[in-house]
């Protein structure tokens, strides 16, 4: 059953993929995903900034406008006559370390020129695509915990659902687990109590009182007898 | 809110989440009648360090020490102090937490934004604890020492532009006050970042003129090239003994130019907690600690009890409108901005 | 400069409390520099809300010990591990890791210390000594030069993206929209919400946070876990790099100095400075093809110049709260969160000259710090590229949003941290300058608000930017430059392919 399912899911996402090759001109990645996102919100705030007032709504509009057209051209690149297409999509190197990059590359072996260019272009491989998929799930489970149970809470349970994820041993996980409680409970202590607060539920479970910080103890236990 | 009080308050009394037999050794600490027997939260809705923040700071120790309980003093800031008091008006009515709010900063502000969550004349009084209030700064090149001269070099167009803090703030209003009412016959008021904004401006002579509160202008005035001109307040200000007054030139502008620091406590919050707070306000204020501290920062200090509050808190609002057409004046900040 | 200011800064920062926060905020930064991925301004994005209750003093000293101490940590992964992705230690990676792989990895790294050491410390107090007329620039620079300033700031996303143009404008016009939600700097209404959480817009600092350490843990967990390459041993001898940096004193003055020019102009940060000072070592030396070998001059030069960008990009972080890099961002976010306006005060006797001095006097300490740090530990700093990442992550993570929760107790500040978190993971993938977005964020009120004063100022005439006559000749000027950054680049394509035609 989830094999179908996922069968499904991937079957019809490579059929996506398809469709959006034929319309791109090229095989469609999150580049285009993430440049769908900036035209979509574009769109929606150059539209929304007709309830303002003019003088509010120049700001807006222009860089709105700015957003739809520069990301309708990196979607369309494809489509577009050279001159423009090669402004649009080729990289240019402002900065003039051009020589110093051809001089190193001249004498280098090819391992280390591929290094350079990374750094210059500021990209970098990807060995599991999994891993930042995880990260950013776990991150908004981390989030609707948060706020529902208070982040005190949160905490520890986000980290050991990262450690279940990336195999921890036990030993280690128990230690991660427990310093990340430990953090979370010097925010509490310091920082603001409300990270014990769920936002949105205003769920407020007990919070444990260490019987090193006398005047917190004292002040719970007898709150209630004086 | 505090972690003490947190453990009370999310044990004791937030039984709605039905947690409460997790808790049941523990009990709110005012069912058992001694006010307070627990530490409190006082809540200034601007962020550390600013204005209200400092008188806060000055004399919360002093009514720590008055009450018998820790205050601990929470920033609440955004939105121009309203999400404070938006958040204030939220919290338990029990006492235990209270709050500055400028008025009748809050109310104009509340006013301006057609704020239909909560209102201002729900919140209880507890005291007022501080004074201040605004002032016409001037850059020295033009020679003005008084409200008079300033008026004229207006009139003369030797001067255009005027310096306000920022958008439906209180002190654009008053920019229009002081050009319909007593004839200061500005060309061209702009609005600048706040406070400071409208400081640098009239140091730069970006502005030869603008409105600031009596503490920035302190500022503003020490470090050189800027005087202050006249008040706008009814208030001495210790630190301008020889200042021009508004007064002299019309009606008072009082009932928008002059703030009290007033202490107010959730809806609700009954009236004999309010006392033994307000009660405890008033030793800090009155304390040698904090006249030292008043003398040396240029911060007024006045306390105020539980009634003048009531009655100041109860007239802000209908002062308000009473003196400022809010129609017109959201059409002029329409206008303006074409 | 006002030495009574000088003194009474200099009384500040000689307490016990607050040197320990210098020392620590350099350690700090050390760690977060050389553990692998995390950079200069993740590390300060992370210690910020940590500041939260701590003195404004002594929290804008801790943050500006990490800033320079993580320009430091960054060389050590750049040398030990050859990380790409810490921009401003990029060209240090050209001769630091050949030089590791040649057993002289200590060599690399006390010539890193000293070198930074040395132009940090020359680059501050130069900017001591012309703090006094920072004033008279700041209160030159009025609304229209601020806008225009700011302008300048975003233009230079064409020079700092590498990539497409067209990309790095797509970045930094996106970073300008998020600035648009929120209430309107001059009417009365509330942009896109009505919200009282976005009342005052989206946070930047969690903007910050959210691009630089969620993104780059996405970005981390999908890299495999071990990094740190066995082979690499800390050979080499420590007083040969000491030696090495001090028979080179023209690089080291050339590249500091460089650094700092670069750094002061807004929008320009390290990443920028170091491969400009790398190329212009390259290009004055005898045996240019000796770079990229593990040429010891490479890595002064590089080292040099990052360390010298940190007393540049302070000048325009304090005087317009404009940026010049991501880490100043984040100072900046710090000067505000502890309610210090940038700005003329911060240059003035009776603002807040006391804490400039004290800043700039923590610098100056701070590279010493990094000069005995680096030069005692170099042969154990290695340890701290071999950390399994996956501890690193969640950890980072948790801070993440504990700080940012902690920032104004604000809900939306969390979701914010995730949305940007993914954008700026597929942004840096496929090459959008994260930087370009950061500067739009943090330009973006500056740039509409200045625009609308200046309009305001000139009675709605778009003149008050290129009139000299009326409004003075620093606008003009100023739009000139950004024309030229703008256009040069075309222009210079079709120059080199006339000449060469």
């Amino acid at each position: 059953m989830g094999t179908t399912l996922s069968r499904t899911l991937r079957d019809a996402i490579s059929a996506l993929a398809d469709v959006g090759e034929i319309v791109l001109r090229e095989r469609p990645t999150m580049e285009h995903v993430l440049l769908v996102i900036f035209f979509v919100t574009g769109a929606y705030m150059f539209w929304g900034a007709r309830e303002f007032s003019a003088g509010a709504a120049i700001f807006p509009r222009l860089t709105a406008g700015a957003t739809v057209v520069l990301s309708a051209l990196l979607l369309a690149r494809n489509y577009l006559p050279e001159p423009i297409r090669s402004v649009v999509s080729s990289p240019t190197q402002m900065v003039s370390t051009g020589d110093v990059e051809e001089d190193v590359a001249a004498s280098d072996d090819e391992q280390a020129d591929s290094d350079r260019e990374s750094a210059g272009t500021y990209t970098y491989d990807i060995d599991d695509p999994r891993g930042p998929a995880v990260v950013g799930v776990l991150s908004v489970v981390y989030m609707v915990l948060t706020f529902t149970i208070g982040m005190l809470y949160a905490t520890p349970i986000f980290v050991a659902l990262y450690a279940l994820w990336a195999d921890i041993s036990w030993p280690k996980a128990t230690a991660l687990v427990a310093s990340s409680f430990g953090i979370a409970y010097v925010f509490f202590l310091l920082v603001t109590p409300e990270v014990a607060v769920g936002w949105y539920t205003e769920w407020r479970f007990p919070v444990p009182v260490l019987p090193e910080l006398p005047f917190v103890a004292v002040s719970a236990l007898t709150g209630g007898s004086a | 809110m505090n972690r003490r009080e947190y453990l009370l308050n999310g044990i004791g009394a937030a039984s709605a989440v039905s947690l409460a037999g997790l808790a049941g050794c523990l009990d709110d600490g005012q069912a058992s009648g001694e006010f307070p027997s627990d530490s409190l939260t006082w809540m200034i809705p601007w962020s550390e360090g600013g204005g209200t923040d400092v008188y806060a700071r000055q004399l919360a120790p002093l009514a720590e020490d008055a009450l018998g309980e820790p205050i601990e003093i929470h920033n609440e800031s955004g939105a121009g102090g309203l999400r404070g008091m938006e958040w204030l008006d939220s919290q338990p009515d029990d006492g235990y937490v209270f709050g500055t709010a400028n008025t009748p900063s809050w109310q104009f502000g509340w006013r301006v934004r057609s704020i239909d969550d909560w209102e201002p004349a729900n919140f209880e009084p507890i005291a007022y604890s501080g004074v201040f209030g605004y002032v016409i700064i001037v850059n020295d090149k033009y020679g003005i020492d008084d409200f008079g001269e300033l008026r004229d070099a207006y009139a003369d167009g030797e001067l255009e532009r005027f310096a306000y803090q920022g958008v439906g703030h209180d002190s654009h209003a008053i920019s229009y006050l002081l050009r319909d009412d007593y004839d200061l016959e500005w060309d061209n008021a702009v609005a600048f970042d706040g406070g400071d904004g409208v400081n640098e401006a009239v140091m730069s002579d970006e502005a030869p003129a603008g409105i600031a509160t009596n503490t920035s202008a302190i500022e503003a005035v020490n470090s050189g090239d800027v005087s202050a001109v006249v008040s706008l307040m009814d208030t001495d200000i210790p630190a301008f003994p020889e200042i021009d007054r508004i007064t002299n030139y019309g009606d008072s502008l009082s009932y928008i130019a002059e703030f009290e620091l007033t202490q107010v406590a959730p809806p609700g919050t009954p009236v004999e907690v309010r006392r033994e707070i307000a009660d405890a306000i008033e030793v800090a204020a009155t304390h040698d600690d904090t006249t030292a501290w008043e003398e040396e920062t240029g911060n007024i200090v006045e306390y105020g009890d539980l009634d003048e509050t009531e009655t100041i808190l109860e007239e802000a609002l209908d002062d308000l409108e009473e003196n400022i057409d809010f129609e017109e004046f959201e059409q002029r900040v329409e206008a303006a901005e074409e | 400069m006002s030495v009574e200011t000088f003194v009474a800064a200099a009384e500040t920062l000689f307490t016990l409390e607050t040197m320990a926060w210098v020392v620590m905020g350099v350690l700090l930064g050390i760690v977060v520099g050389a553990l692998p991925g995390l950079g200069p301004p993740l590390g300060m994005a992370i210690i910020l809300p940590l500041t939260l209750p701590m003195e404004p003093t002594n929290a804008i000293i801790l943050l500006i010990g990490v800033y320079s101490g993580s320009m430091y940590g960054g060389s050590i992964a750049a040398i030990l591990i050859n990380t790409p992705g810490v921009s401003s230690s990029a060209a240090t990676m050209f001769d630091g890791y050949p030089m590791s792989k040649q057993g002289r990895a200590a060599t690399a790294l006390s010539i890193s210390a000293t070198a930074s050491a040395i132009a940090g410390a020359l680059t501050i107090v130069v900017l001591l000594l012309f703090s006094p007329f920072l004033v008279e620039v700041v209160l030159a620079v009025g609304t229209p030069e601020r806008f225009l300033v700011a302008i300048l700031g975003l233009a230079m996303i064409t020079v700092v993206a590498r990539g497409s143009i067209v990309k790095g404008l797509l970045a930094g016009v996106a970073g300008l929209l998020v600035t648009t939600v929120g209430s309107a700097p001059m009417s009365l209404d509330n942009r896109y919400t009505d919200s009282m959480l976005l009342y005052d817009g989206v946070s930047f600092v969690a903007v910050l946070i959210g691009l630089f350490a969620i993104a780059e843990m996405m970005k981390l967990a999908g890299q495999e876990g071990g990094i740190a390459e066995d082979g690499v041993r800390i050979g080499g001898g420590v007083s040969a790099g000491i030696v090495s940096t001090l028979k080179r004193p023209i690089t080291v003055v050339k590249s500091g100095f460089l650094g700092m020019v670069i750094g002061s102009i807004p929008g320009a940060g390290a990443t920028v400075s170091n491969f400009i000072a790398y190329s212009e070592a390259v290009r004055s030396s005898d045996d240019p093809d000796s770079f990229g070998d593990g040429n010891e001059t490479g890595v002064v030069a590089s080292e040099a110049s990052n360390n010298g960008t940190v007393a540049g990009s302070l000048v325009p972080a304090i005087s317009f709260g404009i940026p010049g890099s991501s880490s100043t961002a984040v100072l900046i976010g710090g000067l505000l969160m502890h309610d210090l306006r940038p700005g003329q005060s911060m240059f003035d006797p009776s603002g807040e000259l006391a804490l400039t001095y004290a800043m700039l006097l923590a610098l100056l300490l701070g590279n010493l710090v990094i000069l005995l740090v680096g030069l005692s530990l170099v042969t154990r700093l290695g340890i701290l590229t071999k950390i399994d990442t996956n501890y690193i992550i969640p950890m980072v993570i948790v801070l993440s949003f504990l700080g940012t929760f902690a920032l104004d107790t604000n809900p939306i500040d969390v979701l914010t941290i995730i949305v940007f978190g993914v954008l700026g993971f597929y942004m840096v993938r496929h090459n959008y300058s994260v930087i370009a977005f950061v500067l739009g964020v943090v330009l973006g009120d500056i740039a509409e608000q200045n625009l609308y004063r200046s309009l305001e100022l000139s009675d709605g005439s778009y003149m008050i930017f290129v009139n000299p006559f009326e409004y003075g000749w620093l606008s003009p000027l100023l739009v000139l430059v950004i024309c030229l950054i703008l256009v040069g680049p075309f222009l210079q394509g079709r120059l080199e392919r006339y000449r060469d035609g």
